[in-house]
């Protein structure tokens, strides 16, 4: 069970920054779309696995954050945005096509999950540094 | 990384912002090479070798039918006009020699009923018209199984001397009637120029028109075209490789293979199944949705996924296969009822239409705003090959941002979210296109 606890502790305090990562490299693949569409950073098939696994962090994260009572509301809003960002990548493998629905929705809820998932995953490392100052700081009193 | 729950002992030290931020600097950095080697490198050397090579079927009969069919259109002659010339098999070993009576025409000759009724470009010059032939089997697009009418000249096999006879002044022509050009012989040049305008093409062995259209709100781009022989009907891979990695865009596409029109293909190797044939070889075999063969003596057919037999269709000479799907006109049936959200809503799109061996069209509709193009449903799609230009089969390809008809240069219609620049074109992972054979 210890094990188990510190396991847990670790992945909560890793996932916020896997996330930071993950946020910035969704915002690159934005950038990148909109200089060179050819290159398919957000749609190929590779992509879109890296979508859903990120879409799956960013609940866990939420989950964690409501469980720890910590940056519930920004890391919720970064897990609905997420999931609505990679709604049409299932519509996509539920039709079987290769590519999701080519709108302005996939590409606009991109830049808004990646800008979300930044402000959360920061927010989340912020505070988790500062409970983590002040349980050190508690300690040494 | 910030350890402030250290399971119940005391709380470690917190990190450093200066090792902090290096630290979550090679993670991203970890993260951008993971994902580098997976889109990019790993697909380069990922195993995708061809299941199997199926064998070329002989290819030494399949332009006598149309060799028969041209003659079939000596029925509706008007004039006196011999031409006696040299039909070329494949093998060069069986050349005889049809006695053909042609037409002289003053008139425009005839292309397909789908030409005939979206372009007001003819598609022959008047100069040649006059001196073409009228076949019955240029109406091959409504009746792509009317080989067999009533021939009314005579076949004598004799020598492999070509030799031109006319009890007209007018200057008389040698055809070049081998391959699939017996069908059609005024459509392809006489000798090897090259006619070309910004929406046709004219050579010994292709003939292509483009015309456009407003269909259904949208604007519809019609490549007419015919060839000689399979060989100018080609296919090509994303940098000549089946992989699933980096996409190529259409203008590099055609640009490398010297592709005179080219459509996107099936997206074939963004999918993970569907039935992979190209140039003979089979690529992969899963069927997923209906399937478009298109065989070694330039028939096509559409099958259902249950009806998809890959081994049989290697063995009955599969040439190149389209995997998209679905099939709009099916044996001259148009196939409609699709409502699906993809198939049922409007978007561009892009199919393939066969009219009967030697005889394609390409089509492209416009949407999602483009051009003032809203799109076109599946439906509608289906209607335009089956109603309008009298397809007997017709296959949709790719649409969406992928649907892209090039000629000659340029791209034809208006993608999604093209701005003239090719990188903004979404990358491809196939084409379809018609070259001449090198």
């Amino acid at each position: 069970m210890a094990v188990l606890k510190k396991i847990g502790a670790a992945l909560a305090a890793f996932l916020p920054h896997l996330l930071l990562a993950y946020g910035l490299m969704l915002l690159t693949f934005f950038v990148i779309n909109c200089v060179n569409t050819s290159m398919m950073f957000l749609d190929s098939r590779i992509s879109q696995r890296f979508e859903l696994f990120y879409a799956a962090l960013n609940l866990l994260l939420a989950v964690i954050c409501f469980v720890k009572k910590r940056v519930r509301i920004p890391a919720a809003a970064a897990a609905v945005i997420a999931v609505a960002f990679v709604v049409p990548v299932f519509s996509a493998l539920k039709a079987g096509n290769a590519v999701p629905l080519d709108n302005a929705y996939f590409r606009i809820m991109a830049l808004i999950s990646a800008l979300a998932t930044l402000t959360a995953s920061v927010m989340v490392i912020v505070k988790q540094r500062r409970d983590t100052r002040a349980a050190y700081a508690l300690a040494g009193e | 990384m910030a350890a402030s729950d250290n399971g119940g002992n005391k709380p470690r030290k917190p990190l450093p912002l200066a090792a902090l931020i290096p630290m979550d600097a090679a993670l991203i950095a970890a993260s951008l090479l993971s994902f580098a080697y997976f889109h990019h490198v790993n697909p380069l050397f990922k195993d995708k070798a061809p299941l199997l090579q199926a064998t070329i079927p002989q290819r030494d009969d399949i332009y006598a039918v149309s060799s028969t069919t041209a003659q079939t259109g000596t029925d509706k002659t008007t004039s006196a006009d011999t031409t006696t010339a040299t039909v070329k098999t494949e093998s060069g070993k069986t050349d005889k020699t049809d006695q053909t009576e042609v037409t002289t025409k003053s008139g425009s000759s005839k292309s397909s009923a789908a030409t005939t009724k979206t372009t007001a470009n003819n598609t022959v010059s008047s100069e040649d018209a006059q001196q073409g032939t009228e076949s019955e089997a240029q109406q091959g697009g409504d009746t792509p199984q009317s080989e067999t009418k009533k021939t009314t000249a005579s076949t004598t096999p004799t020598t492999t001397t070509r030799k031109t006879t006319t009890t007209t002044t007018t200057t008389a022509l040698q055809y070049d009637l081998s391959g699939w050009g017996a069908k059609w012989p005024e459509l392809f040049s006489i000798d090897n120029t090259i006619e070309k305008t910004d929406h046709s093409y004219r050579s010994h062995d292709i003939y292509i028109n483009l015309t456009t259209c407003e269909y259904a709100d949208s604007n519809c781009y019609i490549a007419d075209i015919y060839v000689r022989k399979l060989e100018n009907f080609k296919t090509a891979f994303e940098h000549d490789e089946f992989v699933n990695g980096p996409q190529e865009n259409m203008y590099d596409m055609a640009a490398r293979t010297n592709a005179i029109l080219a459509i996107n293909g099936d997206f074939t190797g963004g999918h993970e199944n569907g039935v992979v044939i190209r140039d003979y070889v089979l690529y992969r075999d899963q069927p997923r949705n209906d399937v478009g063969v298109l065989f070694y003596d330039g028939t096509y057919e559409i099958y259902s996924r249950n009806e998809c037999d890959t081994a049989a269709l290697l063995a009955s000479g599969a040439c190149d296969s389209m995997t998209f799907g679905p099939a709009l006109v099916k044996n001259g049936n148009t196939i409609t009822g699709q409502t699906s959200s993809m198939l049922g809503e409007k978007h561009p799109r892009s199919g393939f239409g066969y009219y009967e061996p030697g005889h394609y069209c390409f089509v492209a509709a416009d949407g999602r705003g483009m051009g003032g193009s809203a799109g076109v449903t599946c439906d509608e799609f289906a209607a335009l090959f089956g109603d309008v230009l009298g397809c007997y089969q017709a296959y949709n390809l790719d649409g969406g941002k992928t649907s892209q008809l090039w000629f000659d240069g340029a791209c034809f219609n208006q993608p999604d979210g093209f701005n003239g620049n090719p990188h903004s074109l979404r990358g491809l992972t196939d084409i379809f296109y018609i070259g001449e054979v090198e």
